[in-house]
């Protein structure tokens, strides 16, 4: 087994989980924050998109054990508690940009990444960040209104 | 008030969050995880299972075909798909035995220490075998269905035509690639046997459960988890994933959760139907269509499951929008050695719409002719027959999207300039602009609706919140917003005070499954039938005419005002206030299954689709700039519930025309990952514009109609049509991927 | 299942010399989607991707030094990798999505040695090499020596790949690099063509060309430049060399294309690429 100290959501946790566990696993088994998905286990769809250390990555593809004590992991449950978070879930609701709501979790931390990084993304910048993200119900165009509404451009 | 609002969905904010807990979100005290042993060939017997006993198998729970207490088979529409193979097989990675662990880990290992051995026959493949074995030995093919239709005089029809023009069209398999994978949980209490799961149709699951297991229909309870996404593909699959994990849990005595790998849910999982249609048309000079001569066939795999009513809808939605008056359509569902293809939004129409929108613009580029013309001279009026003997009474539309979507696009200019592009071009890239123009009959096909007696109930409980019960479920598309706006908007009462939440068959009533375009009409309307009657329960109650606006009761004649909550107490005083009611299926609406003739649909909605797109010279690669629909809805009940559902639908079928490849190799699917399937990304898609039409439909609550399926009908077509625009090349399969266009381009010496 | 993280390059060998066939992550993009693939992990794997020695952009004189580790964002916004080589940034930003590029490295996309990589095929026409290091000593390789058939390298199993070093191309040197994916993001190439040529009034003087997915291996075109060399660009030279590249190419048909596509569309970007250099 082994044991690590994490900054999860703002919080430092202590975790243990067996060597083959995916961030993936450790998060929805040990951490109960079921709102990472997996939606392919291949690093394809997006639903397991988490920020590490402020990086948007695919928590899928990342074998727990390598992340060292100290890392800061922020998932769809810690987003909440962020100005930036909120205005980003108001805005998926208001432009209807959630169906089914599967891929939703991932599609919000890489809006979340977006914003961060870009104040004020053109449409092509907000097509590419997204790119990493299947979504299947809405065809997208939706999506990229919430993420123009959370951007503050209407 | 609330009809025809943006209404914000009601489960909005517990998915945002990442709240919502599906079934892969739960963990259940003991809970095994199960894994399916499959078949490793696609046709001849099962000889053995063999367990390698270097594996300690006394850590997991095996079950065969011979621990099954109650039948074999999976109830569809005729029993004969085996829950677990006892000796045929018939696909390739049909379930031959199922493992439940503690871990998926151990399950996995287990499964590498066991042995599927067999008897290997030479299997059926692939739908162009299909129709090779069909034009040489027809009679060697076994058909689940074969129904025809007739009308006017064929013979007469070809002989006054002045062309004759034929083509040949093919579709693939889609996937439909939900986001959430299957799963369900199954698991006992007090004797009773539950599924928790990810499905559309729960009173689908609770018999073919309850016959598989050998108990009662009322000891077997079907719960809906929040569904990722379904389109058909969670309506009739999740019968048998149940089926197995029910057996995993009655063997055990534990509960057993089965959630599919995507591989493996690409892998075995039904898919839309790949098709072959043949059309022979008699056509005047100025472009009519006076003779039509169909033969539909449809890979309906290795048993009958859903594919009688897909083929069924497929044929009758075959002529698209066009009145011809001497039709004939041969139509089979041939049976093969792949997974049974079943439910995929559109139900078969995308297939045989896709053949004759590319068909009519064949027509149209071999007899010189513009594209809107000719669908024109052809179109769907009101007071039209259509081939199977339907007059369309209320509300046809076609014309009205037509003419919009091609101002909008600006078609008839663009497509002539597109015309003459030719070849020597500077740009790197030609451009194409094309059209299809349809239609998607609402709810079940003919007297589907009155052998399903629909029920649906409200509940008023003493608090004055009205909970509406319902089978239905909710897997994206916002059923239980537009619901609750249906109710709150009847009753007058703010939608805070509606509940819709998912369904339990202990608990609700059986209004049907979550399929063919026909919750909102369908169920919706029986909810307002349910609303009447609580309606004239209180004016019972008070013996006096109520008005209610914004859950403010006004009692008219003695001038009183009562809040909601009070009216609900008062109600409650006398017993529990629930209302169900059943649908009142129209009387003139009927259908002859024998001859194929009558009221197929009580109402149809229509679209026109226009697309521009853009090929690169050097690679053939197609990129869609701009996509213009225009769909007729009856009513849009959540205006932005409606686009999402259109916007989403012709996204699919925009995947389902360009992209997404799934080729049989050796009787497996060649394209089994998210890696190699290749649905549209965010980078995929053109711009795109939605324009709702509404002609309210007059048994439609509010006037609303179908929508779901629609927007799948008419995106491929209409690519096609701007590729043949844009290179003067009729291709006539789908997806229409580089390597088609190139293959094409070289038997013409373009290359 | 054992994982080691070493702390630094010295106990990385010391892990690397006791456990020869430990097998190395980098960013995981592609190893880790394949062990899901088949639900097993190997035996022993070492993770390197925190070991920040390997994760860098130098400029140094007449080349550019990238370390191993440098993932491909990185690559992608480096105003180094931007000014000198445009094009090594333009074909890191079509790998993947931005999550993919966020942890996936340069040194994982060549050792990887699949022949749809992208970056093998632009780094091959900029002559790059590899620094291959051991616990004790340090060789350069050039690119094109490195492959050697499918999935299959010329590093050692003491070795790892320290760094890729890049020529920088000179202002004169023409490049550039095409892609065709499965779709226009989160897609791997079906086909990829790169290539830098440098003209002069007596014809071209360097030329190299380099094509993905349409062979085992990561491709220089040696054959096509041989011809191509000291030659005006005219329609018969564009022409003849497309004969030469039908000639020496074996694409297969696979999951994601067909042969028959592959050999057209990439004679197509051939003419594309030297129609281009010929209107400059």
């Amino acid at each position: 087994m082994i044991k690590r100290r994490w900054k999860i959501n703002s919080k430092i946790q202590t975790v243990e989980f067996s060597e083959d566990s995916r961030l993936l696993d450790v998060l929805r088994e040990r951490l109960d924050l079921i709102g990472t998905k997996e939606g392919c286990g291949e690093g394809e769809c997006g639903a397991c998109s988490v920020l590490i250390d402020n990086v948007l990555k695919l928590s899928c593809l990342i074998l727990a054990a390598t992340l060292p004590d100290n890392t800061e992991i922020m998932t769809i449950e810690g987003i909440e508690n962020t100005t930036l978070g909120k205005k980003i879930q108001k805005a998926f609701i208001e432009a209807n940009a959630v169906q089914c709501g599967f891929c939703t979790p991932g599609m919000i931390m890489a809006t979340y990444y977006l914003l961060k990084n870009f104040k004020n993304p053109d449409n092509k910048t907000i097509r590419t960040a997204l790119s990493g993200n299947l979504c299947r119900c809405t065809g997208y165009r939706m999506i990229f209104d919430a993420v123009r509404i959370a951007s503050g451009r209407k | 008030m609330y009809i025809g609002k943006d209404i914000d969905r009601i489960d909005g904010w517990e998915k945002v969050t990442g709240k919502t807990r599906f079934v892969a979100d739960h963990r259940m005290p003991g809970m095994l995880f199960g894994l399916t042993i499959r078949s490793p060939i696609s046709k001849g017997r099962l000889k053995n299972i063999y367990f390698d006993n270097r594996f300690d198998f006394s850590q997991v729970v095996i079950v065969t075909a011979k621990d099954i207490k109650g039948s074999n088979f999976i109830h569809i529409i005729k029993d004969d798909m085996p829950c677990l193979v006892s000796d045929r097989i018939n696909y390739l990675g049909e379930p031959v035995a199922l493992i439940a662990a503690k871990s998926p880990a151990i399950a996995y290992e287990a499964s590498r220490h066991i042995k599927v051995e067999t008897i290997e026959e030479t299997p059926l493949l692939g739908i162009e075998e299909i129709v090779k074995t069909y034009k040489r030995e027809p009679d060697s093919l076994t058909y689940f269905y074969q129904p025809t239709i007739n009308k006017g005089n064929l013979k007469e029809g070809f002989d006054e035509a002045s062309y004759i023009v034929e083509s040949e069209f093919y579709t693939g398999f889609q996937e439909h690639l939900y986001l959430e994978p299957q799963g369900v949980l199954a698991y006992q209490k007090n004797g009773k046997f539950f599924i928790l799961g990810s499905l559309q149709c729960p009173y689908y699951v609770r018999p073919a459960v309850a016959k598989v297991l050998g108990i009662s229909e009322e000891d077997t309870i079907i719960i809906q988890a929040p569904t990722g996404g379904a389109f058909g593909g969670k309506e009739d699959f999740p019968s048998l994933l149940a089926a197995h994990a029910a057996l995993l849990s009655q063997k055990s005595g534990k509960p057993v959760m089965i959630v599919y790998d995507r591989e493996e849910d690409i892998s075995f999982t039904t898919k839309r139907h790949p098709s072959y249609v043949h059309h022979k048309a008699g056509v005047m000079k100025d472009g009519r269509i006076l003779a039509l001569d169909s033969t539909i066939l449809f890979d309906a795999g290795a048993y009958t499951t859903l594919s009688p009513v897909v083929l069924s809808r497929g044929t009758l939605h075959s002529c698209s929008v066009y009145s011809i008056p001497n039709v004939r359509i041969v139509a089979k569902a041939v049976m093969s050695n792949i997974p049974p293809p079943g439910a995929f939004r559109g139900f078969g129409a995308p297939q045989t719409i896709f053949a004759m929108e590319s068909f009519i613009d064949t027509i149209a580029h071999r007899l010189k002719l513009n594209p809107y013309d000719i669908r024109k001279k052809n179109l769907l009026r009101e007071g039209s027959q259509m081939a199977f003997g339907q007059v369309l009474k209320e509300g046809v539309a076609a014309e009205k999207c037509l003419d919009r979507v091609v101002a909008i696009s600006g078609f008839n200019k663009k497509y002539e300039s597109y015309k003459k592009q030719g070849k020597k071009k500077e740009s790197d890239v030609l451009r194409g602009i094309g059209i299809s123009t349809i239609l998607h009959g609402g709810s079940f096909t003919g007297s589907g609706e009155q052998v399903l007696k629909s029920r649906a109930a409200i509940e008023l409980h003493p608090d004055g919140i009205v909970e509406i019960l319902v089978a239905n479920t909710e897997m994206g598309q916002g059923m239980i917003t537009t619901f609750c706006q249906i109710v709150a908007e009847k009753l007058g009462i703010p939608i805070e005070m509606v509940r819709c939440p998912l369904p339990d068959t202990s608990v609700v009533p059986n209004s049907g499954p979550t399929v063919a375009s026909r919750t909102t009409m369908i169920v919706g309307r029986i909810l307002l039938l349910c609303c009447d009657e609580l309606l004239k329960k209180i004016r019972d109650k008070y013996g006096d005419e109520v008005k209610i606006e914004k859950g403010i009761v006004y009692l008219q004649k003695s001038r009183r005002r009562l809040s909601f909550k009070e009216v609900a107490s008062a109600l409650n005083k006398s017993g529990r206030v629930y209302i169900e009611m059943p649908y009142d299926f129209p009387p003139d609406q009927v259908w002859d299954e024998e001859n194929y003739r009558g009221t197929a649909y009580p109402v149809y909605s229509w679209g026109a689709i226009a697309i521009e797109i853009e090929v690169n010279k050097y690679t053939l690669d197609v990129t869609p700039i701009n996509l213009w629909t225009v769909y007729e809805i009856g009513k849009a009940i959540n205006r932005k519930a409606a686009i999402g559902q259109l916007e989403g639908g012709s996204i699919q079928a925009l995947g389902y025309g360009l992209l997404e490849r799934c080729e049989l190799k050796d009787g497996k699917f060649y394209q089994n990952k998210l890696q190699t399937y290749i649905i549209p990304t965010s980078e995929d898609i053109p711009e795109i514009k939605t324009e709702i039409l509404e002609v309210p439909y007059s048994r439609g609550p509010f006037g609303a109609k179908g929508i779901g399926e629609l927007p799948h009908n008419g995106v491929a077509p209409a690519l096609r049509n701007a590729v043949l625009n844009a290179l003067g090349l009729e291709i006539n399969e789908i997806p229409i991927t580089p390597e088609k266009k190139s293959a094409s381009l070289k038997n013409r010496g373009l290359l | 299942m054992h994982i080691f993280i070493p702390q630094d390059l010295k106990e990385l060998f010391e892990i690397k010399n006791k456990n020869p066939d430990a097998l190395i992550i980098a960013g995981g993009t592609d190893l880790m989607a394949q062990f899901h693939n088949i639900k097993k992990f190997p035996e022993n794997i070492i993770s390197i991707s925190h070991l920040k020695d390997l994760s860098f952009i130098k400029e140094q004189n007449s080349f550019i030094e990238i370390g191993a580790l440098t993932t491909h964002n990185a690559i992608t916004s480096s105003k180094i990798v931007n000014k000198y080589i445009p094009v090594l940034s333009y074909a890191a930003s079509t790998i993947g999505a931005p999550a993919i590029r966020n942890m996936g490295t340069i040194g994982g996309n060549i050792a990887n040695a699949s022949p749809a990589a992208d970056l093998p095929p632009p780094l091959l026409c900029l002559d790059a090499s590899l620094i291959l290091t051991s616990s004790t000593s340090s060789r350069e390789l050039k690119l094109y020596e490195f492959y050697r058939g499918y999935k299959n390298t010329a590093l050692k199993s003491d070795e790892i790949i320290f760094s890729i070093k890049i020529p920088i191309p000179s202002s004169e040197e023409y490049i550039d690099f095409y892609k065709i994916g499965t779709r226009k993001a989160q897609s791997i190439a079906k086909l990829s063509l790169a290539g830098l040529i440098k003209k002069s009034k007596k014809g071209i003087e360097t030329v190299r060309l380099a094509a993905g997915s349409v062979a085992p291996i990561p491709l220089r075109l040696f054959e096509v430049e041989k011809h191509l060399a000291q030659k005006m660009l005219t329609r018969s030279t564009i022409s003849n060399s497309c004969d030469i590249l039908i000639r020496y190419l074996k694409p297969i048909t696979d999951v994601r294309s067909t042969e028959e596509y592959r050999k057209t569309a990439l004679k197509n970007l051939l003419i594309k690429f030297l129609t281009k250099v010929s209107s400059i």
